[in-house]
């Protein structure tokens, strides 16, 4: 190893202005050292490899670029907009992307960079080759910034200059080799021709290309003023307000900003948490919500108290627009310092029932744009018609009712009517209505198996590509003959369990055996009881790119026929499932207990197990009950259940939820795709038993991370829901003569669930059950240093501190405290990247996303099987269900036997001449034949499938049976 | 993720070093000769540090006198107009004087002391511009200070940075660096290879510290070298003087 020294010669200063999130300007001074050295990456240079230098492990980078005749340089609007061309596998084969580019990219989408990034790490013999060339810290390219050049001219120049030098080091006599620098900047484009640097948009050069289906890739890029001045008949928005306003606004306290959520019931009424306020501002129509997404960071001003309102209480699902909140005359919205003050504290303190306070978006930070599935407006293209090839502005509807219709441009849109289409957004004018996007990718025809799959996959975000080859690359050499190394046990530090009797109990079918069990009588009379889960991070070593993948990925998804894994099958269904018969590694938490369930003891310790038998509920309860079987499994089936019963009951007594969500299982047919039957899932003892130890091994790991990593233990907290949460479902109880919903403390709220029963209907706890937990705020990970102790509280399960330790084959928290656990035990030390807290949050973050995503993924695939299933039924069924929620144009109906949740609309139930009339405080509709529907009814619901006509969503119709 | 890429995968650092490769390092002896009995400066990269030496002088205060040896006594001072904010520094602040302890221990094994009993060496230490950790910057002036001031030493002690990129090190981090990764600040007394100075600014892995140490210590012995050509450079200029 060798010290090298710089020469002076070698400096260049970057200086540069930046201003800070308070509102000042830093001037920044940054040194540059300027190289020889920089390779320009291609192999037919000869001169570049001789200078090139080895790296820390004496590696030296080998050329990318092949020989071929044309070199593309990418600006960063190109990156940004056209990535998917990019990584497209019929263009873009030889790519130079300019260092200055690749940092721009960066700063403005991660995402992007990321995937720029996956695509520089071929080789040449691969079919795209990309290479970064670090321009700016090479002799040949390097310019300083002139006097008053703005930076996006300097960052022009700096990229002209890379294609300048690419076509003058490579150029030879006997080739036609040329580098093109492909941009859509036209004063760039202007600039090239006249300092001789071949230059081309994207349009040109994919049109050059000769491929129509390409061409539909590239985004919408007529000139800006051309598609105004066609679309100046459409509404406008109001233009966003500057950044320096924003910083002023935020500072001052006149705007707020938030995360704007879209309403899943009504898209034109959105909702901004601000922080603060006790009760998010709504933000009501179309013109309000100013061309913001759904999860898209905002800037928002509150409106005048006038026009404050109730949620609406009415349902939409038309592209309609409210008119209400746009018609309403603008009251002059000047307010004294004072005025304002006191309308933020109102704001603030709003109560329920009383007007909410309202306000309107005046600026987007930060767009949570992504890939849109949807299908092309019918009006717009007609399926089997022919395409003429002229380019034409289309609308496509996303599956997604809380995103409105993309403008996309395509040669052949009647080609792609009828499919499941990918689109991205690009820009969103404040002249035009829609968004503007381009078309990606299609999936394939609507309502086919495949393309409805995927659909929902991309709709969720969920990364179901294969794992990438480097990931791959860290799984053992010896694939599924891999077999544990005893040598492991000399070292002392993990523990030979084979002579427990282990077993594990899961649903019908598992693969991915997270966990297993095991229980004696020790000879003083305690038991010993120990839960054995997967040993993951004794594959998944941290910050390889097979861990990065797993804490992107951060969970598996459940598809009713499908699963997509978090981990490579190798290890979630091999060589981490605890399978029985075989030797697996194990993370082992052990208790000793005394037989009244007090526990003595714990132990934490890595293992090699073998588990005994892997039991499907119903054959461990069908064991455990079997009083004819005495052998030793049998014998430690009843120690667990006896003693999860303890626990069950304990954690009852200290207000532990019973809730309840209407978990369905679809039966499938011999035909894949052809679902036969659907149940609500049934549970037995052992479902419970395996739970209690779960649970017990979850929080005794909790404590023990917590104690050694106060900062970054990643830990589970639920917290509690606010009372008024309750305060709808209590009003309808009271209504209808029940008991109240407790809300002072959890047991309070589960003694009082207790109470409401109704004795003529058993289910009517159990809807009671359903509704309350929708009352409920929704668990999260967070790191224990952003906390207090007391807000640990995980309120569904009524203890006081929480975590996520046993299913590490499929969440990627578990991985994590698996890994604080090893630190904690000094198995091993914890890697540096998780000492960061800041690194952890950002784990947290993505782990509460992908974990919501996942279940939401979960619950539109069931829906679509059960959609699938009332398709083929010949007749609509008449099925028993419950009105639990009533419009003033609808009712909301669960019907329990298929856990299907729908409306009825108001027109297929009344007519103008018998209309129906809203009784809002009773929460009651009444038919002009006097019936009444009012909530909680139990009323005969006609459900059949329905094919939406403009998306292509297949849904429940339900109408009065 | 941070604003940067901290160490690209072609090998290249936020400022277009490689790992193994210092910043431009300058320096000079003799930079305050009316303001002191000795004085230097020194630059790595944007980083400045000046150094002067009083002493071996009486103390001031008697109590701090030892009868055995020379006192040593180091106060550093941050300019407020040394990072990117300008934030005021008393020398009383914890870190500051945390690092005056540093640096007194450091220098109390190389200076001797038993040479000179009863004396004061007071050594101010002033960094105007910081760039990157400064306790390199400063053990490196202070040696040349001392070495101006003809305090007797055993050898010269040569300092530099080493921040781990996951387990790549680079050497002589700078403020960028600095902020995102861990790092070891370590010095070399004379051309040994064992490092008598490891500070570490945060966290690291055991297993990982051992390439640092070693990348460390060849840069240590680089910047040994550009002192050394420094102190003849002043030498010689001072042997002038005299024959002349
Ligand atoms: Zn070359």
């Amino acid at each position: 190893m060798i010290a090298k020294r710089s020469s002076k010669q070698s400096v260049a200063h970057k200086v540069f202005v930046r201003s800070t999130k308070a509102g000042n300007a830093h001037k920044i001074f940054r040194e540059q050292y300027l190289r020889d050295d920089v390779s320009c990456g291609s192999v037919k240079c000869g001169e570049c490899s001789g200078k090139a230098q080895p790296d820390f492990k004496g590696d030296v980078v080998p050329p990318v670029l092949a020989n071929t005749d044309l070199y593309c340089v990418v600006d960063t609007n190109i990156c940004l907009k056209a990535i998917d061309l990019l990584e497209h596998p019929d263009c873009f084969t030889d790519v130079v992307i300019p260092h200055t580019v690749l940092e721009e990219v960066r700063n403005q989408s991660i995402s992007v960079y990321t995937r720029l990034r996956a695509l520089t790490s071929t080789s040449f013999q691969s079919k795209k080759r990309f290479y970064v060339y670090h321009n700016e810290f090479s002799e040949s390219t390097f310019s300083q910034r002139q006097r008053m050049e703005t930076v996006n001219d300097y960052n022009d120049r700096l990229i002209r200059l890379v294609t300048k030098y690419y076509n003058e080091h490579l150029s030879n006599p006997k080739s036609s080799f040329k580098a093109v620098l492909i941009t859509n900047d036209r004063l760039n484009l202007e600039k090239c021709r006249s300092e001789n640097i071949l230059a081309a948009s994207l349009h040109d050069y994919v049109t050059e290309l000769g491929n129509a289906k390409l061409l539909d890739l590239v985004a919408i890029q007529e000139d800006a003023a051309d598609l105004k001045s066609k679309q100046k008949n459409e509404t406008s928005y109001a233009p966003y307000i500057s950044t320096s306003a924003v910083l002023s606004g935020l500072n001052s306290q006149h705007l707020h900003q938030g995360k704007l959520s879209i309403s899943r019931y009504n898209y034109l009424e959105a909702s901004v948490s601000v922080q603060g306020s006790s009760k998010p501002f709504l933000v009501i129509g179309r013109d309000m919500m100013n061309r913001a997404f759904d999860g898209d960071k905002v800037v928002v001003e509150l409106l005048p108290k006038s026009q404050w309102r109730k949620p609406l209480q009415t349902l939409t699902e038309a592209d309609q627009d409210a008119g209400a909140a746009d018609d309403e005359e603008q009251e002059s919205s000047i307010l004294s310092e004072k005025e304002r003050l006191v309308m933020l504290e109102e704001a603030r303190n709003a109560k329920p029932g009383e007007a909410e306070p309202t306000c309107k978006v005046v600026a987007v930070l930060k767009r949570n744009w992504r890939f849109y599935v949807g299908n092309i407006s019918s009006e717009f293209a007609k399926h089997g018609e022919r395409d003429s090839g002229a380019l034409r502005s289309v609308l496509v509807r996303p599956m997604d009712k809380r995103i409105s219709q993309i403008r996309i441009q395509t040669r052949r849109p009647n080609e792609l009517a009828g499919k499941r289409i990918v689109v991205a957004v690009d820009d969103w004018p404040s002249w035009s209505r829609f968004p503007q996007g381009h078309f990606v990718k299609a999936l394939g025809d609507i309502e086919d198996h495949q393309a409805e799959t995927e659909a929902i996959l991309l709709e969720h975000d969920i990364e179901f590509r294969p794992f990438p080859q480097a990931a791959m690359d860290c799984l053992p050499a010896e694939g599924d003959n891999w077999k544990p190394d005893e040598l492991v046990l000399t070292s002392g530090k993990r523990r030979d369990l084979r002579d427990l009797n282990i077993c594990s109990i899961d649903p019908p079918g598992c693969q991915d055996i997270d966990d297993a069990l095991h229980a004696h009588v020790l000879p003083n009379g305690n038991y010993s009881l120990g839960v054995h889960i997967a040993d993951v991070s004794h594959f998944v070593e941290a910050d390889t790119p097979l861990d990065l993948e797993g804490a992107l990925r951060a969970t598996s998804t459940y598809l009713v026929d499908r699963r997509i894994d978090m981990l490579p099958s190798l290890l979630g269904t091999n060589l981490c499932s605890l399978k029985p018969y075989v030797e697996r590694y194990a993370f082992s938490v052990i208790w000793e207990m005394t037989p009244e369930g007090n526990i003595v003891n714990t132990d934490f310790t890595k293992s090699l197990i073998k588990s005994r038998e892997a039991f499907e509920y119903t054959e461990a309860q069908a064991k455990h009950d079997d009083k004819s079987q005495n052998d030793d499994l049998a014998q430690s089936l009843r120690i667990l259940m006896k003693v999860s019963k303890m626990l069950k009951q304990k954690r009852l007594d200290a207000g532990a939820l019973n809730l309840a969500s209407p978990e369905v299982k679809i039966i499938m047919g011999d035909e894949m795709n052809d679902p036969t039957e659907v149940k609500i899932k049934q549970a037995v003892d052992t479902n419970s038993l395996v739970e209690e130890f779960m649970l017990l091994a979850n929080i005794t790991v909790a404590h023990k991370i917590y104690e050694h990593s106060p900062q970054t233990a990643m830990l589970r907290r639920h917290p509690a829901p606010p009372a008024t949460n309750f305060d709808v479902i209590n009003d309808q109880l009271r209504l209808k003569g029940f008991p109240q919903i407790a809300t002072s403390s959890s047991k309070a709220v589960a003694d009082s669930l207790d109470t409401i029963v109704d004795p003529k209907d058993p289910f009517f706890n159990t809807l009671i059950r359903i509704l309350a937990t929708r009352c409920m705020t929704s668990a999260e990970y967070f790191a224990a240093g952003n906390f207090a102790y007391p807000e640990f509280r995980h309120y569904g399960l009524a203890t006081e501190i929480y975590t996520h330790f046993t299913s590490p084959i499929r969440r990627y928290a578990d991985v994590i405290v698996h890994r604080q656990l090893e630190a904690a035990i000094g198995y091993k030390h914890l890697p540096p990247s998780h000492f960061v807290k800041a690194n952890l949050e950002k784990i947290v973050d993505n782990n509460n996303n992908r974990h919501r995503n996942a279940q939401l993924a979960g619950r539109a695939s069931v829906e679509y099987f059960v959609g699938k299933m009332l398709k083929s039924q010949k007749e609509p069924m008449v099925l028993e269900g419950y009105i639990i929620k009533v419009f003033s144009n609808g009712l909301g109906i669960l019907v329990p036997k298929y856990g299907l949740e729908s409306i009825i609309h108001i027109e297929d139930i009344s007519s103008e001449e018998e209309p129906a009339s809203f009784d809002e405080s009773n929460y009651a509709l009444i038919l002009a034949n006097g019936r009444k529907l009012s909530i909680f009814d139990k009323i005969n619901v006609k459900v059949e499938s329905q094919l939406h006509e403009a998306t292509g969503k297949r849904s429940v119709k339900m109408t009065l049976g | 993720m941070s604003r940067y890429e901290i160490y690209s995968p072609e090998g290249l650092r936020v400022d277009g070093r490689r790992y193994n490769e210092l910043r431009y390092f300058k320096c000079a002896l003799g930079t305050h000769a009316h303001a002191a009995d000795g004085s230097a400066m020194v630059e790595m990269g944007t980083s400045q540090v000046v150094c002067t030496v009083k002493g071996p002088q009486e103390p001031q205060q008697r109590s701090s006198m030892d009868t055995k040896k020379a006192v040593l006594r180091v106060n550093v001072h941050v300019a407020p107009f040394s990072s990117i904010t300008r934030t005021k520094h008393t020398s009383n602040e914890k870190q500051l004087q945390e690092l005056s302890m540093n640096l007194e221990e450091t220098f109390a094994d190389v200076v001797l002391a038993h040479l000179a009993p009863r004396t004061e060496i007071i050594v101010d230490l002033h960094v105007l511009a910081q760039d990157g950790n400064i306790m390199a910057g400063c053990v490196n002036a202070m040696c040349l200070g001392l070495i101006d001031a003809g305090v007797p030493m055993l050898d010269f002690i040569a300092s530099v940075g080493v921040a781990l990129a996951d387990s790549v090190p680079l050497l002589d981090p700078n403020h960028i660096e600095c902020s995102e990764l861990p790092n070891l600040t370590v010095g070399v007394t004379g051309k040994s290879n064992k490092a008598s100075l490891v500070i570490a600014e945060k966290r690291i892995l055991l297993d990982r510290i051992k390439p640092s140490l070693d990348l460390a210590i060849m840069g240590c012995k680089t910047v040994h070298d550009i002192m050394d050509e420094q102190v003849r450079i002043r030498l010689n200029s001072l042997e002038d003087r005299i024959k002349r």
